[in-house]
């Protein structure tokens, strides 16, 4: 599954030597701004030094010595069979988070996601082969602010049977997160999921980010340090310098990881992005993105940690527009190429800020295609020189269509077989009136949706969630309002 | 029956290499020739066809059933009576004139023969002459004409053009096919029948015959 056969090189040894060193010297001479008496203590007790009452500079041999510790690991789901090994050569997509609006199915417009949504999505992403990790794609106004994101993660977690990724803001998020991940996991001691922390950039690390690395380590729950750095904005305008700043980021989070736990596991999680400049919103889509994430799964390899970066981004806010399909296309290959671990995108419209149920299906699509081109050329599969066989096709004026050997490979997935896209030529595709790419998705989420196959309720989560809900003042009844 | 079996086991799923040895066994077992041809090779090509309609399976897999009956058919001829290999009608099949290109051409006379029609493949490059002497064979059925490249579909035209100024021709149903034709091409032509693919082509010679 998802097997990279050899991966694509974009920065030579030279580059990454370069890149390394300027994080290294940015850590050390630029240092990182600490606000949390936690944070400042831990690292003071460990041999930085404090610049002035802000800053704290990292000296290298720190860096190195946590990027000694790290280490691959697996996270599980509630289906062993999706068990995910990050030492395998191997890439796992998982979708966008956290997007506010969806394209209503029926007004094809787009509006606030309801919790109704957030469950179909779910059940849509749960089903999608390509679809390795699972995480909140929705936040929805129709929760209280006070503990939507919990409710998200439960949700989550009921509603899916793969490996899951949580995003929380502050210790107290990530305390409720890491009690519902441990309802859900039951006896298991493989952690299913990941939490996901923010630092600020540039190189703020404040209390909530601590309490949230501090929160997982401690749990044993893996940690992505998922950094966002915009050019021109939080990081310098030139790529290599925005990748510098963005890698001393995330080795400054591991080293903090790892000096609250030796054995606490890292992703370098890239988020590093841009700005259209003409209104300095964020943005996605364009080449540099693919770049990045290409650079970013080099850089992780080298330091021994799970990459998780950028996939199949746009601007388009259509699935209708052909500039969603070659933007997500120009941005997932790369990383793909290079070998990254993880790679987001899943669903991701308007930069972020939409989605719908059909994109899901469609970048299922597109991810698939991309996988299956990351395999490369394998030249040890047995009969895959079948010179017998191109000696009776030459000899005898016969055509390879006509060979067993044809068969056997096309059922060896030899090529890429599958998929929503049309594949007829023209007037096949005309006379059966084909539907498009857009409606057979919405064909395959209404299938999903409507197949009787729920996945069942863990009562262990249901009841950790009634508890910090109550915890937080608040009743199950009172927690949502449909807008 | 269980050695026809084993021979309709083999044509299914294409083992060329094994079925001339299976149709042997099945005659030696005494079974009639006419029941491993019915039982063992032309209702099992229905059903691969069936299967090849409903997207149950690819062109290849279809193409390998249709050589392995074709190799089996080999080993039966000799002991099949005058008529009893074909049921179908006859198909005289060649490319037109200025195109060397067979492999289609072949491939549609591979499924229309495993469909039960005795097939006449006048090759590539065929003279408007070559089908219209072909044609005025009392027994013909259908003439399938085949055109690879844009260049030759003139030559199709006056090749379709030749064939519907035969005297018999009403006892004949012209089929066309080729990667540059069309449906509307093959109506402007005055040809009975266009199809996209050699499956297709089978079928449809299948439906003029039999209905």
């Amino acid at each position: 599954m998802n097997k990279i056969s050899r991966p694509l090189e974009l920065l030579s040894s030279e580059d990454l030597t370069r890149i390394h060193n300027a994080s290294l010297q940015i850590l050390s001479e630029v240092g990182i701004r600490v606000k949390s008496d936690f944070g400042r203590k831990l690292l003071l007790d460990n041999g930085c030094t404090a610049l002035n009452s802000d800053f704290i500079s990292i000296p290298p041999s720190l860096v190195m010595n946590a990027i000694r510790k790290n280490r691959y690991f697996t996270i599980t789901g509630r289906d062993p069979a999706k068990r995910i090994d990050f030492s395998k050569w191997q890439s796992f997509a998982h979708n966008f988070g956290s997007v506010p609006t969806i394209i209503d199915p029926d007004t094809r417009t787009m509006r606030d996601a309801q919790l109704d949504d957030m469950i179909d999505s779910y059940r849509v992403l749960d089903k999608l082969d390509s679809m390795d990790i699972i995480g909140p794609l929705l936040s929805t106004v129709s929760l209280d602010v006070r503990i939507a994101p919990i409710v998200s993660v439960a949700a989550t977690l009921q509603n899916s049977t793969k490996p899951m990724y949580f995003t929380a803001l502050n210790r107290h998020e990530a305390q409720a997160i890491v009690r519902l991940m441990r309802a859900a996991a039951g006896d298991s001691d493989e952690p299913n999921g990941i939490i996901y922390a923010s630092n600020i950039s540039p190189l703020f690390f404040d209390d909530d980010c601590f309490g949230v690395i501090d929160e997982a380590a401690t749990a044993g729950i893996p940690l992505c340090s998922l950094c966002c750095p915009t050019m021109g904005l939080t990081a310098p305008m030139a790529l290599a310098g925005a990748i510098a700043q963005q890698n001393a980021e995330t080795l400054a989070f591991n080293l903090i990881a790892k000096l609250i736990s030796p054995n606490a596991q890292v992703v370098y999680g890239s988020r590093l992005g841009f700005a259209n400049m003409r209104d300095a919103k964020r943005m996605n889509g364009l080449p540099e993105e693919g770049v990045i994430g290409a650079a970013v799964a080099q850089l992780a390899r080298s330091y021994t940690m799970v990459s998780d970066v950028y996939g199949t981004a746009t601007r388009s806010h259509s699935p209708y527009d052909v500039q969603l399909g070659y933007e997500k296309a120009v941005c997932g290959y790369p990383p793909i190429l290079a070998g990254a671990n993880m790679i987001s995108g899943i669903g991701n419209m308007s930069s972020g800020a939409g989605t719908c149920l059909e994109s899901l299906v469609i970048d299922n699509d597109i991810f698939s295609m991309m996988f299956k081109g990351a395999r490369g050329v394998d030249t040890l599969e047995e009969n895959c020189f079948p010179i017998d066989v191109i000696k009776e096709v030459a000899h005898e004026n016969e055509t390879f269509i006509t060979q067993e050997h044809t068969v056997e490979f096309l059922y060896n997935d030899e090529l890429w077989n599958g998929g929503i896209g049309v594949e007829y030529d023209y007037s096949t595709w005309k006379t059966k009136n084909t539907p498009n790419v857009v409606e057979r998705a919405r064909k395959k989420v209404e299938d999903i949706l409507q197949a009787q196959d729920d996945i069942p309720a863990i009562p262990a989560v249901d009841e950790e969630l009634a508890k910090i809900v109550a915890e937080c003042g608040l009743t199950m009844d009172g927690i949502y309002t449909k807008h | 029956m269980s050695k026809i079996t084993d021979v309709a086991n083999a044509v299914e799923f294409g083992k060329s290499k094994l079925v001339p040895s299976l149709v042997q066994a099945a005659l030696d077992e005494g079974c009639a020739p006419i029941d491993i041809l019915e039982h063992g090779m032309i209702e099992v090509m229905a059903l691969v066809g069936e299967k090849f309609k409903n997207n149950e399976i690819f062109v290849p897999e279809m193409l390998v059933a249709a050589k392995a009956m074709k190799k089996g058919v080999e080993v039966l001829k000799p002991h099949l009576t005058s008529g009893e290999a074909t049921t179908h009608g006859k198909v005289v099949i060649g490319t037109v004139a200025g195109d060397l290109h067979d492999i289609g051409k072949n491939l549609v006379a591979m499924m229309i023969e495993s469909a039960g029609f005795e097939v006449i493949d006048l090759g590539i490059d065929v003279p408007i002459d070559q089908f219209v002497e072909a044609a005025a064979t009392p027994d013909v059925n259908i003439v399938a004409v085949s055109a690879l490249l844009t260049t030759t579909m003139p030559a199709m035209q006056q090749t379709v053009a030749a064939l519907n100024g035969l005297d018999r021709r009403r006892s004949f149903k012209v089929m066309v096919g080729g990667a540059p034709i069309t449906q509307a091409f093959a109506e402007d032509i005055g040809a009975d029948v266009y199809t996209s693919d050699a499956a297709a082509a089978a079928q449809a010679a299948k439906t003029l015959m039999v209905g």
